[in-house]
């Protein structure tokens, strides 16, 4: 399994982004980094909880794979293409905060393999 | 386009957008807490418009946040010896006991506010406003906090839900705080009387501030002219659908009896010196360390980022906490260790 290994550089822009909430990043194996925009993370507040997707599970797109919680508020992301969700980050996990303070870097959430190859790509906004 | 319907509560505004108003009345802990949950599908599928819903529960329950785990959070033998039942909501915050003597309000909306932490002070505002009208000036403590002065009345808290934005809240008519106390899984008894104290110290209710109870009735319909009159919107009384409640029957009912849904696992944590973290109310908490020797616990009083107060307990069950005296080293010492923790603010 390649390492995902991003440096800690929270200004850095995303890729590409999926609607408002989510970027991903290609890696050379096929699969996709997700992590949550910069705008979704202020959005949110500061983030306290965070229970991320289930690794080695595979799931519909649509379907809800994670929780966040801020302020008392609980959002729900989903998965934004069918595949399986091959890493999760344990930082975020144990310190959710780390989203808050480098969403693009450290606070990356999960790793995904698309079903289709190349399916992510369809539909979103390339800013990178 | 309608506008409101006056229904004898609200005001007739009809630049207003309109919600229906449902009063769930006196009905059971499932209900009370998780009704909103069906009526978030079909408020988020555009069915049905936003909602504003009123329910007492008729009897008393642990409600747990979202992301808090039973196995961590709640004295199992407390619960089962007095046969309570203990409900995941899927709204964040606390641990908390619920009874007969709270009124909650519940918001079901999805295209009136982003959601999230600042849609809180939004809609609590008119609480606050509506509570004043009947004699008791309340103030919004954010993020989620209703409090008369610095003493909590009223927990809050949010969510997104099947499309839909859901925000829940109560308001403390009477506080039973031993039973607020006493749910708690706590590692040591000595802890306890301390959770009372602050408990005592820092929430209040209806009947310690005014000394009687209002109308139910008449707090409701206070709330939903306030909403009006902040200018969020107008209601129309209105009963739950069929489809919702068959919903509720087949699919909110059934997850919140799976015990999986009780007992998700704890989320990790970060290795840390803090065995228990216990938010009492807003920025006041207990943090339970552990102590120079072995087995002896440290028991910090922390408002915000203050240590107030601070106690040493010993191992043996039977033991009493001992306050560590002021401008003691042993209070420096506690003081020290919880400054590079995480405070409650």
């Amino acid at each position: 399994m390649a390492p995902v290994s991003f440096p800690p550089s929270g200004d850095r822009p995303p890729a590409c982004r999926i609607g408002p909430d989510l970027w991903y990043r290609r890696e050379p194996d096929g699969t996709y980094v997700i992590g949550l925009t910069e705008e979704a993370q202020r959005r949110a507040g500061r983030l306290a909880q965070y229970r991320g997707p289930e690794p080695g599970r595979t799931y519909l797109r649509d379907e809800t794979v994670a929780s966040m919680e801020s302020e008392k508020w609980v959002g729900h992301l989903a998965l934004p293409v069918d595949g399986t969700v091959v890493e999760t980050n344990p930082v975020v996990e144990t310190d959710p905060g780390t989203i808050n303070r480098d969403p693009y870097g450290t606070g990356w959430l999960y790793r995904v393999r698309p079903r289709t190859p190349g399916l992510l790509e369809a539909g979103t906004e390339g800013t990178g | 386009m309608s506008g409101p319907v006056p229904d004898g509560s609200s005001p007739f505004r009809p630049e207003l957008p309109v919600w229906r108003r449902i009063d769930l009345g006196r009905c059971s802990p499932l209900r009370a807490q998780t009704f909103v949950e069906s009526v978030a599908q079909f408020v988020g599928a555009g069915e049905v418009p936003n909602t504003l819903l009123f329910a007492r529960p008729d009897s008393p329950y642990v409600s747990l946040g979202f992301h808090q785990s039973f196995a961590e959070e709640v004295d199992p033998q407390f619960v089962a010896r007095r046969r309570i039942p203990v409900i995941r909501r899927v709204e964040g915050g606390g641990t908390t006991w619920l009874d007969s003597d709270q009124w909650f309000y519940q918001l079901v909306y999805r295209d009136e506010g982003a959601g999230g932490p600042g849609d809180l002070a939004r809609f609590l505002r008119p609480v606050a406003e509506a509570a004043r009208g009947l004699g008791l000036t309340l103030t919004v403590r954010p993020p989620s906090d209703l409090v008369v002065g610095e003493r909590k009345i009223s927990g809050n808290a949010g969510g997104d839900w099947d499309g839909a934005h859901i925000l829940v809240g109560g308001i403390l008519g009477r506080a039973d705080r031993q039973n607020m106390a006493d749910l708690l899984r706590l590692p040591h008894p000595g802890i306890r009387p301390i959770v009372r104290a602050e408990l005592a110290r820092w929430v209040t209710s209806w009947v310690d501030e005014t000394g009687h109870l209002p109308e139910w009735t008449a707090f409701a319909d206070a709330v939903t002219t306030a909403f009006g009159a902040a200018g969020l919107f107008g209601t129309r009384s209105a009963d739950p659908s069929e489809a919702e409640e068959a919903h509720f029957r087949r699919e909110t009912v059934a997850r919140h009896q799976a015990t999986t849904w009780r007992e998700l696992p704890p989320l990790p944590r970060t290795a840390s010196s803090v065995e228990r973290r216990l938010r009492v109310a807003g920025p006041h908490g207990i943090l339970v360390l552990a102590g120079p020797g072995s087995e002896e616990r440290r028991i910090a009083i922390v408002d915000g980022a203050v240590v107030r107060a601070g106690y040493a307990l010993g191992p043996s069950l039977e033991a009493v906490a001992r306050p560590l005296p002021r401008e003691s080293s042993e209070l420096a010492e506690l003081a020290t260790a919880v400054r590079s923790i995480t405070g409650f603010d």
